[in-house]
């Protein structure tokens, strides 16, 4: 009979008995070996690790609201939330506003953090270095974030294409080509999750008619940019005023790299902005570069695009996760507030289509809120703040510039759902304080409890103020652990700070 | 099959559990309703439950989570066991 599944027949097993024989045999057993691509296509293990009350919703039907009507390609010319003289000249009431309210931001991290520790003296030299480190390397502060932004990475040596190695170009299934994918962005350090989707008539408006502000230091006119959809080009390419992305790369990948969970349930020691995981933008203009170069080598070609667009909308429309209260952040029913810094690629790869999901997470935001009782600077809407299409900015979408208007706006309209007040939270030194509190960030393969609460969110709403109750009585991602003992606790020194449990494919 | 050593162990050790009261009613002649059995049973998984979670919360690094859920679990555990025995205790005192 011929055995696809395990390379060690039973007979083979019972001949081998003995110690080296069993421990070889459950190996072999244990560990799934594939013998073509079909199989290994058609593995749990090369789509995402889903629970089953993670239900999959119809394609083009997330769990918001949209308004197609209103949902249009963005202008986000002269929008930056992490550019200061863009965001004071938008900020209301303008510069002198803006300069007022920075000591206020940090004022209130600091009440915060004597709030959750009162003792805490603050942080020490170490602290700081560690945070000035990754601020120095971060952005367009040094040359490793030069490549995230949309341009290929700068090499002298790129994958030759197929045709110049005398090689045909790769040809595989949609299901295959996912399953390498997801093989070397595990190399890479992008995902766990990892959606696939499709640039099409209601989509493309995810990306924006004209990219913000750029930061990351690598364009002789930075940001600002018309992004074309090209239908006359196979490569993408950017001069000083636009970005042309060919129509043909109409697959779209959506991952990000996951954050360092330990170090973040301490961001709020006051080291600073960014005293929290500024490393992961290098990380993605690392991984991003080579995702780049191992597509072109197959014989395709891709795009990458850092503020080409909302990849919180992108994580939506290809099941990464939900929409939920931080706004700005992709909830995840596995991983939570924990995806980090976002990858979203267009490709010409055939790839297939993950869909939605509904894993109740919606609905858990709405009596949650603990994101926003985290918050030092009230930027997030607080719990009994139901979803809505408003602004959340102080600005009125009448005075937007896509509507007649004269101002650029701060958030985007369109959808039914929770908004990121961008003016409190640019700049706030929190470093991301919010993303470390989600009930959500649970890690998983450890205690029992997770999949059962997670399972009955999904299920039924009824239990979900009394879930969020008890994330509180047990403190999972509460900002409590004494900020100081990261230092100290070399069980927590994660590869990339990250619990191994988060990183399993 | 990554927890099959310690699912197998906890197994042998809620069997041998079960067969060590089993034997220990039979050779004392005790009887059991099946309410007590019930919340004898009760309290025995939520004692294991308390006992996955400590670790796996400690393996997750949370150990105020862990302790916390001990108590919140395995107190309330203890009790139910308590409970059991003392209903059937009492009932042998009297009979």
């Amino acid at each position: 009979m011929n055995q696809f599944h395990s390379t060690v027949s039973r007979r083979d097993f019972m001949k081998g008995l003995g110690l080296t024989g069993v421990t070889l045999g459950s190996a072999s057993a244990l560990s799934p070996q594939f013998r073509d691509l079909d199989e290994l296509a058609n593995s749990a293990k090369v789509v995402n690790k889903r629970g089953w009350w993670v239900k999959e919703r119809d394609y083009g039907n997330p769990t918001i609201e949209i308004d197609w009507n209103l949902m249009k390609r963005r202008d986000l010319r002269g929008f930056s939330n992490w550019d200061y003289a863009s965001l004071m000249m938008a900020f209301p009431g303008g510069p002198p506003a803006f300069k007022a309210n920075t000591p206020k931001q940090a004022a209130a991290v600091t009440a915060k953090a004597k709030e959750i520790w009162p003792d805490y003296a603050g942080p020490t030299i170490r602290d700081k270095a560690l945070s000035s480190s990754f601020w120095a390397s971060a952005y367009g502060h040094s040359g490793y974030c030069r490549s995230q932004n949309q341009h290929g990475m700068p090499t002298e040596i790129p994958a030759p294409r197929p045709s110049a190695i005398n090689t045909p170009v790769w040809e595989g299934t949609p299901e295959e080509n996912a399953a390498m994918l997801r093989a070397v962005f595990s190399l890479v350090g992008l995902g766990p999750v990892i959606g696939t989707t499709m640039l099409d008539e209601k989509s493309q408006n995810f990306i924006w008619e004209y990219s913000g502000v750029s930061w990351t230091g690598d364009e002789s006119v930075p940001g600002n940019k018309h992004i074309v959809l090209d239908s006359g080009i196979t490569e993408s390419y950017v001069d000083a005023t636009s970005f042309h992305i060919p129509t043909s790369q109409k697959y779209v990948i959506a991952t990000h790299n996951i954050s360092c969970d330990g170090f973040l349930r301490r961001s709020m020691a006051g080291a600073g902005f960014s005293s929290t995981e500024e490393m992961s933008y290098v990380r993605v203009a690392y991984a991003k570069s080579i995702v780049e170069q191992f597509i072109r080598g197959l014989g395709y070609n891709v795009t990458y695009g850092h503020d080409l667009q909302s990849a919180v909308a992108w994580d939506m429309w290809s099941g990464v996760g939900e929409h939920c209260r931080m706004g700005q952040v992709i909830g995840s029913p596995e991983y939570g507030g924990l995806l980090r810094t976002h990858a979203v690629f267009y490709t010409d790869l055939p790839l297939p289509v993950t869909n939605p999901i509904d894993a109740g997470f919606v609905k858990f935001c709405e009596t949650c809120g603990i994101c926003a009782d985290t918050c030092p600077v009230g930027a997030i809407q607080e719990r009994g703040i139901d979803r809505s299409w408003d602004n959340n900015c102080g600005q009125s979408w009448a005075d937007d510039k896509q509507a007649g208007g004269s101002k650029v706006m701060y958030n985007i309209p369109g959808y039914k759902g929770w908004r990121c007040n961008l003016f409190s939270c640019a700049f706030t030194p929190c470093a991301s304080a919010c993303k470390s509190n989600c009930p959500f960030n649970a890690i998983g393969d450890g205690s029992f409890v997770h999949s059962i609460v997670k399972s009955t969110v999904a299920t039924s709403p009824i239990f979900n103020s009394f879930f969020t109750s008890m994330e509180g009585v047990l403190h999972y991602g509460k900002q409590d652990k004494d900020p100081a003992s990261w230092w100290n606790s070399p069980d927590e020194w994660f590869i990339y700070g990250t619990h191994p449990n988060l990183l399993r494919q | 099959m990554e927890y099959f050593i310690p699912l197998m162990l906890v197994g042998a050790v809620v069997a041998a559990a079960l067969f060590g009261i089993t034997n220990w009613l039979r050779n004392r002649n005790l009887k059991v309703s099946w309410y007590e059995w019930l919340i004898g049973g009760i309290g025995f998984a939520l004692l294991l439950l308390a006992i996955q979670h400590f670790f796996g919360a400690m393996e997750e690094i949370f150990p105020f989570a862990a302790w916390m859920g001990l108590a919140i679990i395995g107190v309330p555990a203890l009790i139910l066991m308590l409970v059991a025995w003392q209903l059937v205790a009492r009932r042998a005192k009297q009979s």
